[in-house]
């Protein structure tokens, strides 16, 4: 139906074309026509944020209010300090002491901790499964140690030409791969763009 | 040693030591642990949403009248109705996500063009080529565009082909620099909740 | 029971010990330095000399996509080149494009005003941040005081003393970004490119070898490459802190994934080479 599938193509092909338009055109009023465009995309995306979190919300809740014991005292564990924090922060801001106290010794404690919990399996998937297997491995093992060893100071310790090579294979073929990456990924976005201003790319929406 | 009787850094120890009981084994320690962060980071996210959404929107509309402050807010709310079950009302959604979508693809388009395509392309074009480096940075760096482009291109793969392969092996070492480099990254953020637990919580001179 | 070679044992090690040793191979470090030597990237002295350039009382703007998965690695970064920045007198404008870099903003700020005696919007002042990631950086290169028309309290931008007369983007004279996704791309993209405003990359250091092309073509006058280059430009300003500190120990954890690697390969191929003279 037109709501459904040619109503938000109509809707973004208009304001894609304002914003291409203040891109390659010096009309100043088609400038700040594209640049309003752009803020409303931004407050869209602030609404996308506050969707994510209700969105949580909703899973949790549903958690809490059934299944197992162990089931619900997760969901809750989730719900309380969601509802305190933005209880708190829309009445008193994110300065307020609760407010940064949960922040810094709650989400930032934990998270932190969570990506650090990789370094543990690094080091056993090091020691099990990193095997050179063939050419390719055998080149992306020797670069990995270049690139673990050569910037710390352990490798200036053990050898004083080591952040030297280090520096060499960064700046020379590892940029030099880099740099053809880059360049086939802008054609990429320039493609999946226009794809998406046409409306031919449709993934975004989701499902129904 | 020194431990701290703050109870701030105590609630964060906690975290800490809840989060790596998970490296023993998944267990309802870590899973409460887990989710009370993951809390804290949702309500988070509602409140810098609603700041900006104040900041951005709300003010200009009610400070400076300025009135098309009403049509991101209204696609806002038709965005918000993709949490309702009933489909004939989160359809309206759809809207909202295709000015998104559209937008930011554009936006994307404009910028890479510039500084990712033309920008890249000239600076490969200006290497000078009495440097063995510099041959090096161009040959890896057509060899990889072959190889992303040109793939099984099968009346020419006998020429396509081993230029793909050298693609590969500079592509190799460029994922290996970056595994590499990300294992020294992963090392850091373990050191600084080290840093955290012995120092802070524990107080032992560091 | 059949007998196992010392091979099949090392190859069989449990992944606990591994664990034990490397909280150890850390912590002992950590509480006895060690004093490695340090090398200075050639990319984050360019960030320093560029910095050390730039006119007393330059306005600049810091990025802070600093989040707890960054943070162990862009932190000190963020705090060095703020005591350097404040150092030449430069006017600091904080924002995020991550919502969870908006306390690490405000944070900053608040260390750099109590460190320095800055004045809130004065010296200083904390955007925060703007929903939308690229989208949000393309917002603040077209058209800044529209997107950006409220500091962090919600007070009215155009009334920070230090903002008057600050109309654009183009206004800046450094933009200094501390790693959230492609952060730095997408101000190398949509304002160091179009209102030719220099960009610094603060990144992690997996994100390094994506930053070199941009530092190559000038896009970026400077990288700082995870705790690395927040330890490098420490030394430079002759002010060892946070990330000198980790050095040691980071160092120590990564030589024992080496030796994991080299082990665990030795004992994989000497054990199938023992089974095969078995066999």
């Amino acid at each position: 139906m037109f709501i459904r599938k040619q109503l938000p193509v109509l809707v973004g092909f208009v304001g894609g074309i304002i914003v291409l338009g203040g891109f390659f055109l010096t009309d100043p009023s088609l400038r700040k026509a594209a640049s309003t465009v752009v803020s409303w995309r931004t407050t869209l995306a602030a609404f996308a944020l506050v969707l994510g979190a209700m969105n949580l919300v909703k899973v949790n809740w549903n958690r809490a209010s059934a299944g197992k014991p162990i089931d619900r005292l997760a969901g809750l564990a989730l719900l309380v300090p969601l509802v305190i924090m933005v209880v708190i922060g829309l009445t008193s801001g994110t300065t307020a002491k609760v407010y940064a106290y949960m922040y810094d010794n709650v989400y930032r404690s934990g998270a932190a901790t969570v990506f650090s919990l990789n370094a543990f399996f690094v080091v056993s998937a090091a020691y099990r499964a990193f095997r050179i297997r063939n050419a390719h491995a055998a080149l992306f093992m020797v670069a990995g140690l270049i690139a673990v060893l050569g910037p710390a100071s352990i490798g200036a310790y053990l050898w004083g030409q080591l952040p030297v090579i280090a520096d060499w294979v960064l700046k020379v073929p590892s940029m030099g791969a880099t740099r053809g990456f880059e360049i086939g990924l802008a054609l990429g976005i320039v493609s999946m763009g226009a794809r998406t201003l046409l409306g031919i790319e449709r993934g975004y929406f989701g499902g129904e | 040693m020194n431990i701290s009787t703050e109870l701030t850094v105590w609630i964060a120890a906690l975290m800490t030591l809840g989060v790596y009981s998970f490296a023993f084994g998944d267990n309802p320690v870590y899973r409460i642990i887990s989710n009370l962060f993951v809390g804290v980071a949702g309500g988070h996210s509602i409140v810098v949403g609603f700041l900006h959404l104040r900041n951005a929107a709300w003010f200009p509309l009610v400070r400076d009248a300025q009135l098309l402050q009403l049509i991101p807010i209204i696609g806002g709310v038709l965005l918000l109705t993709r949490l309702l079950p009933d489909k004939r009302v989160s359809v309206l959604g759809r809207v909202s996500l295709g000015f998104m979508g559209a937008v930011s693809g554009v936006v994307s388009m404009q910028g890479a063009l510039e500084t990712n395509l033309l920008r890249q392309v000239v600076a490969t074009m200006n290497l000078r080529l009495d440097n063995l480096n510099n041959i090096i940075i161009l040959v890896a760096t057509v060899c990889t565009l072959v190889y992303f482009l040109f793939l099984h291109q099968g009346k020419y793969s006998k020429v396509i082909n081993p230029i793909s392969e050298v693609g590969k092996y500079a592509m190799m070492v460029s994922f290996g620099y970056i595994f590499g480099a990300g294992i020294a990254g992963t090392m850091t953020l373990l050191v600084g909740r080290m840093q955290f637990l012995v120092g802070q919580w524990l107080g032992i001179g560091l | 029971m059949e007998k196992r070679d010392i091979w099949s044992t090392l190859s069989r090690i449990d992944a606990k010990l591994l664990y034990a040793l490397l909280a150890v191979f850390i912590i002992v470090p950590l509480i006895k330095p060690l004093g490695l030597p340090m090398s200075i990237p050639a990319e984050t002295r360019a960030a320093y000399d560029f910095i050390d350039a730039l006119p007393d009382g330059s306005l600049v703007l810091l990025s802070v996509g600093t989040d707890p998965q960054t943070e162990a690695e862009t932190w000190a970064q963020a705090i060095a080149m703020g005591r350097h920045l404040l150092s030449k007198k430069c006017n600091l404008v904080l924002m995020s494009v991550n919502s969870v870099g908006q306390p690490y903003a405000e944070r900053l700020a608040s260390i750099l005003q109590e460190e320095f005696g800055l004045e809130y919007g004065q010296d200083i002042c904390v955007l925060g941040f703007r929903a939308g990631e690229e989208t949000a950086v393309a917002g603040f290169a077209g058209d800044f005081l529209t997107l950006y028309n409220a500091d962090y309290k919600g007070a009215p931008v155009k009334e920070l003393p230090m903002l008057k007369g600050v109309s654009s983007a183009a206004d800046f004279k450094l933009i200094i970004d501390y790693q959230y996704k492609a952060s730095a791309i997408w101000f190398a993209r949509h304002v160091g490119g179009p209102h030719k405003v220099p960009v610094i990359a603060g990144s992690r250091a997996s994100s390094a070898p994506n930053m070199m092309p941009y530092y190559a073509s000038g896009d970026f006058k400077g990288v700082l490459p995870g705790i690395q280059g927040g330890a490098a430009y420490e030394r430079l300003l002759q002010r060892p802190d946070q990330a000198t500190k980790g050095l040691d120990a980071q160092s120590m954890g990564l030589i024992l994934v080496i030796l994991s690697v080299l082990i665990g390969n030795v004992a994989t191929v000497m054990g199938a080479q023992a089974k095969s003279k078995k066999a």
